[in-house]
């Protein structure tokens, strides 16, 4: 195996840190824990499953690795596949523009041109894919990158919450993610099909996120590497320490400290199935740090309903649960 | 010989604790980390998180990953002793690769002068043999720390053998590599085999209205006219084929009877028929002898069909069976009243469906002198239960069902 860029989880942890490398990222804080299993699924060349709570960071993690590890031109080696409930596993292969073809067969022969109909993809010596009638999708194109020369870190693919998708979407791809490779029928060279294969010794590093609305197969579970980001290993004064440098230290610990009396109040009510979660801690950070002149007091009380509360408490239940007015506030 | 890495406590969360269920692919997955140079656990608590992060795979109650750390921290003794003793074996093994790495460097004539010196001398085969490892050897050897008798017949260990442990490791790896070696399909037949068979098993023909289009007599029309003038439609083809399959459920079938259900999984999965019900009997179907009809029960026993209701929709050249039993060949079964009955049911199935096939687990040889053997004369009987041959059989069942292969 050559050698590899193992990810560290340290190259985005204040905008300094993004600024120095010249990067379009928001930081990102990861623990010890979730560093040391996307590690070893480099080392495994596994997909990495990744759940937790909503807004916990998981699908920031692919775009942070790939950050890390790439630098700047990480954009070219990064692939996100945002599953809808619509998505099929072959769209992440290729599709092929049936219609336009048709179209386009119509049209040139009206005008006395001879069409290329034929579906043909060009690949350049930079993995940059250019297709007639047909597209590779977000694996495709991983695949294809991984065999770029001289890389020394995989090709990192987000395939955000798959259990959106339908219940057959995880099996159909369990033969790409095993194999790394796939065929094109459609495409015939020497009378086979095409097969786009990643480069066995730098396999995209797949993670997988899951908000768990639907059960994964057993199958497809065997294939991944399986890690929760538990809320307890979230370090939250670090991350907001990191996205508000400017919002003064005591200020940061009162509004977390707030935050986990808040939420450890609605779990131990149990009114709701929904917790306040760290994207909208940071959300509501962001207000105080809008509307909060430096200097000024917030007062944050544990047992009323907090200021700007619409960005923690999104359901009625929540807000009974702090009936009391919030404090006077800058707005 | 040791023992592979942990091997013990994988067995026995794979049988106690099924709840993680982990499968010997996820065991390799270890394998394949302690053998990684970017992996080297020092700690319980590195090789504890590896494993969580590796085997358990759910988070579907909240004391779920608490339940399998308390799981490690009860095996913590066991599991540090066994990563102590791997951080000894390491050591030994770069020991050994050192010494053999300058064997390998240290020049011909010089390693023919040893080997001389060795003879003259008479020195122990054990020690000295290995230090000078062969290509028979590297082929042969298959253990780190294999223990083999010097002249005196007290025990020694090999520790050059690390040197063959390479070409093992290349051979484990390429295991691991070959996708769908290790999964929880232990039937003799894989799934995906079985699917592929099933998609054979098919009479397909145009069915209901116009409402496929057919792109490539749409494209060939528009050229031939010059212009678009609307799509070409075509019938949907559909599998005109009804497949139906009765498993028995008899005493020396138990064992047996996950298999019959993962044959009909596996036809359902293959799309060619999906709304496959298996049905199931005690040895023989009942018969109906008012109606001259035989009854089928679910796998509960709890309602039954009879033959004519179930075949009754369909032309009996669109109907085919598949029968899965032992035949009584696992009990050396040799009653006459069975193999009268059955052999009766079997006419009737002759008599009401296109084609038939028998699945039959039970090695070939014990059929002879069962029943199983004289029902073989009636009806292509095919053994599924060897996984060198079953695969080839199931697909010779498909060609019966299909009338291409008669008993």
């Amino acid at each position: 195996m050559p050698d590899m860029k193992l990810y560290k989880g340290n190259a985005l942890r204040t905008k300094s840190d993004i600024k120095e490398r010249e990067l379009d990222v928001e930081t990102y804080l990861p623990s010890i824990d979730l560093v040391k299993a996307v590690n070893m699924a480099q080392i495994l060349k596994r997909p990495l499953l990744v759940k937790g709570e909503p807004g916990c960071g998981k699908s920031r993690l692919a775009e942070a690795i790939a950050a890390e590890l790439f630098g700047k031109e990480f954009r070219n080696y990064y692939f996100e596949w945002n599953v809808k409930s619509a998505s099929k596993a072959q769209d992440g292969l290729y599709t092929i523009n049936n219609l336009q073809r048709l179209s386009d067969a119509n049209i040139k022969y009206q005008e006395g041109d001879k069409p290329d109909l034929d579906i043909k993809l060009h690949i350049d010596e930079n993995g940059q894919t250019k297709g007639n009638y047909i597209e590779l999708g977000y694996l495709g194109k991983a695949f294809i990158m991984s065999n770029q020369k001289g890389l020394i870190a995989p090709p990192v693919v987000l395939i955000d919450e798959i259990d959106k998708a339908d219940i057959d979407f995880p099996n159909d791809l369990l033969l790409e993610l095993d194999r790394m490779e796939f065929q094109i029928p459609e495409i015939s060279i020497n009378g086979k099909p095409l097969v786009i294969s990643a480069n066995k010794d730098m396999r995209p590093l797949f993670i997988i996120t899951s908000n768990d609305e639907k059960p994964l197969p057993a199958a497809f579970l065997r294939r991944c590497l399986f890690h929760y980001i538990d809320f307890k290993e979230i370090a939250l004064t670090d991350i907001v320490r990191s996205k508000f440098p400017m919002l003064e230290p005591m200020l940061v610990e009162e509004s977390v400290g707030a935050f986990k009396s808040w939420r450890e109040k609605i779990a131990n009510k149990g009114t709701t199935n929904k917790n306040i979660s760290t994207s909208e801690l940071l959300d509501w950070i962001r207000l105080i740090d809008h509307y909060v002149k430096p200097g000024e007091n917030l007062a944050l009380d544990h047992d009323v309903r907090p200021p700007y509360y619409q960005a923690l408490l999104k359901d009625v239940e929540s807000i009974q649960l702090f009936a009391k007015e919030e404090v006077s506030t800058a707005v | 010989m040791h023992k592979p890495f942990l091997f013990d406590f994988f067995s026995e969360i794979m049988q106690d604790q099924q709840w993680i269920n982990p499968g010997m692919e996820e065991y390799f997955l270890l394998d394949t980390l302690m053998k990684s140079e970017h992996f080297k656990p020092t700690s319980f608590k590195d090789l504890a998180f590896a494993l969580e992060t590796m085997w358990f795979k759910s988070h579907n109650s909240p004391n779920s990953k608490e339940r399998f750390r308390q799981m490690l921290e009860d095996r913590r003794k066991a599991i540090t002793e066994a990563l102590e003793e791997w951080v000894k074996d390491l050591k030994r093994m770069e020991t050994a690769e050192t010494v053999a790495a300058t064997i390998a460097h240290q020049p011909l004539e010089e390693q023919e002068k040893d080997k001389d010196q060795e003879r003259t001398e008479g020195a122990s085969p054990a020690v000295v043999q290995n230090n000078k490892p062969t290509e028979d050897a590297i082929k042969t050897a298959t253990a780190p720390a294999e223990e083999v008798t010097n002249g005196d017949g007290a025990l020694q260990p090999v520790f050059s053998l690390t040197m063959p442990l390479k070409v093992n490791k290349e051979s484990e790896e390429s295991l691991i590599n070959r996708p769908y070696v290790f999964t929880n399909d232990y039937f003799p037949v894989k799934n995906r085999h079985m699917q592929q068979a099933w998609r054979t098993l098919k009479n397909k023909q145009d069915a209901g209205t116009d409402t496929a289009i057919n792109f490539p007599h749409t494209i060939t029309r528009m050229a031939r006219q010059g212009y678009f003038s609307g799509f070409v439609y075509n019938k949907k083809t559909v599998n005109q084929l009804q497949l139906f399959v009765f498993i028995d459920q008899s005493e020396t079938m138990v064992a047996e009877e996950e298999f019959g259900r993962e044959i009909c999984a596996a036809a359902i999965s293959s799309n060619m028929y999906p709304g496959l019900e298996p049905l199931y009997f005690n040895k023989v179907p009942a018969k109906d002898k008012q109606r001259n009809d035989y009854l089928l029960f679910n796998e509960d026993v709890t309602a039954f069909k009879t033959l004519g209701k179930l075949f009754a929709p369909y032309f009996k050249k669109d109907i085919v069976v598949l029968l899965y039993s032992d035949a009584g060949a696992f009990k050396k079964e040799t009653d006459e009243d069975r193999l009268k009955d059955t052999k009766a049911f079997i006419n009737h199935l002759y008599r009401k469906s296109g084609y038939l096939a028998w699945l039959n687990p039970a090695p070939k040889e014990r059929w002879s002198g069962t029943n199983a053997g004289k029902l073989n004369k009636e009806v292509p009987m095919f053994e599924t239960g060897n996984s060198k041959t079953g695969r080839s059989e199931f697909e010779r069942a498909m060609a019966a069902l299909k009338g291409k292969l008669m008993c």
